[in-house]
């Protein structure tokens, strides 16, 4: 199998959350229906806000913004989906 | 996103003049006790015909799993239109629950939360759509070297 797709979570992880440990499993269902790997990894809010935030972020193949307001860093979520929207990464948000 | 200097959602700063985020307007009626105003399924979910995620789902009307308070404040839908996203699906009252952008190659927000419904062997048609999407990615942009 090739190298697995790299899927970056914007959030703050918290496993009690009902909402945020489903988003990795959905992501394990939908990657083998498509037959292929996907690692995740959850990017802190908080850890957003960085001058080498274009290459921290340019390593994912996509990007996913988590639920769970009020985030750590409100504005670190925006200059995630900032860099999606503007570098055309593809994104979802949920 | 939609060039207004001071957007604000209400849950951060009730005080903002332009609240894009606004607190849910409908909550459902049978929400648990400590749930959010707007949690649980929807039946009624409209899809825009033509839109990425008409063509996702294959279906026009689908039911979604929502945990939330805070919904987009309908006075900017003019301004998120006008913006380059188009409303890809509705609430029963046309409350505004997924964007699109028919511009980018893969870009969706819902208020709905996809990652609820998807089971092991039925995965989320968005959620199946966007690793399309981003192995595609993948591949074009080791070739083009975009980010060096």
């Amino acid at each position: 199998m090739a190298d697995p797709l790299q899927i970056g979570i914007l959030g703050d992880f918290d496993p009690a959350s009902p909402n945020l440990p489903a988003i990795e499993q959905s992501i394990k269902h939908a990657a083998d229906k498509l037959k292929i790997a996907a690692e995740v990894k959850w990017l802190a809010t908080d850890s957003l806000i960085t001058p080498d935030l274009e290459t921290r972020l340019g390593v994912f193949d996509g990007l996913w913004a988590g639920p769970g307001s009020p985030y750590k860093s409100f504005d670190g979520m925006l200059r995630g989906i900032e860099f999606a929207r503007r570098r055309d990464w593809p994104f979802v948000g949920t | 996103m939609l060039g207004i200097k001071d957007a604000d959602s209400a849950e951060n700063n009730p005080n903002s003049k332009n609240i894009v985020i606004s607190p849910i307007s409908c909550a459902l009626p049978d929400a648990k006790p400590n749930a959010p105003k707007l949690s649980g399924k929807v039946l009624e979910i409209r899809i825009r015909p033509g839109s990425y995620l008409e063509g996702f789902y294959k279906k026009d009307t689908v039911t979604e799993e929502f945990f939330c308070n805070y919904e987009v404040n309908p006075d900017f839908e003019g301004a998120i239109i006008e913006a380059g996203f188009a409303i890809a699906a509705r609430g029963e009252k046309g409350e505004i629950r997924a964007i699109e952008a028919p511009k980018h190659r893969f870009f969706i927000a819902s208020l709905f939360l996809p990652q609820l419904s998807s089971k092991p062997g039925k995965p989320h048609p968005i959620i199946v759509e966007f690793l399309r999407a981003a192995s595609k990615w993948k591949t074009e942009k080791a070739e083009d070297g975009v980010l060096e």
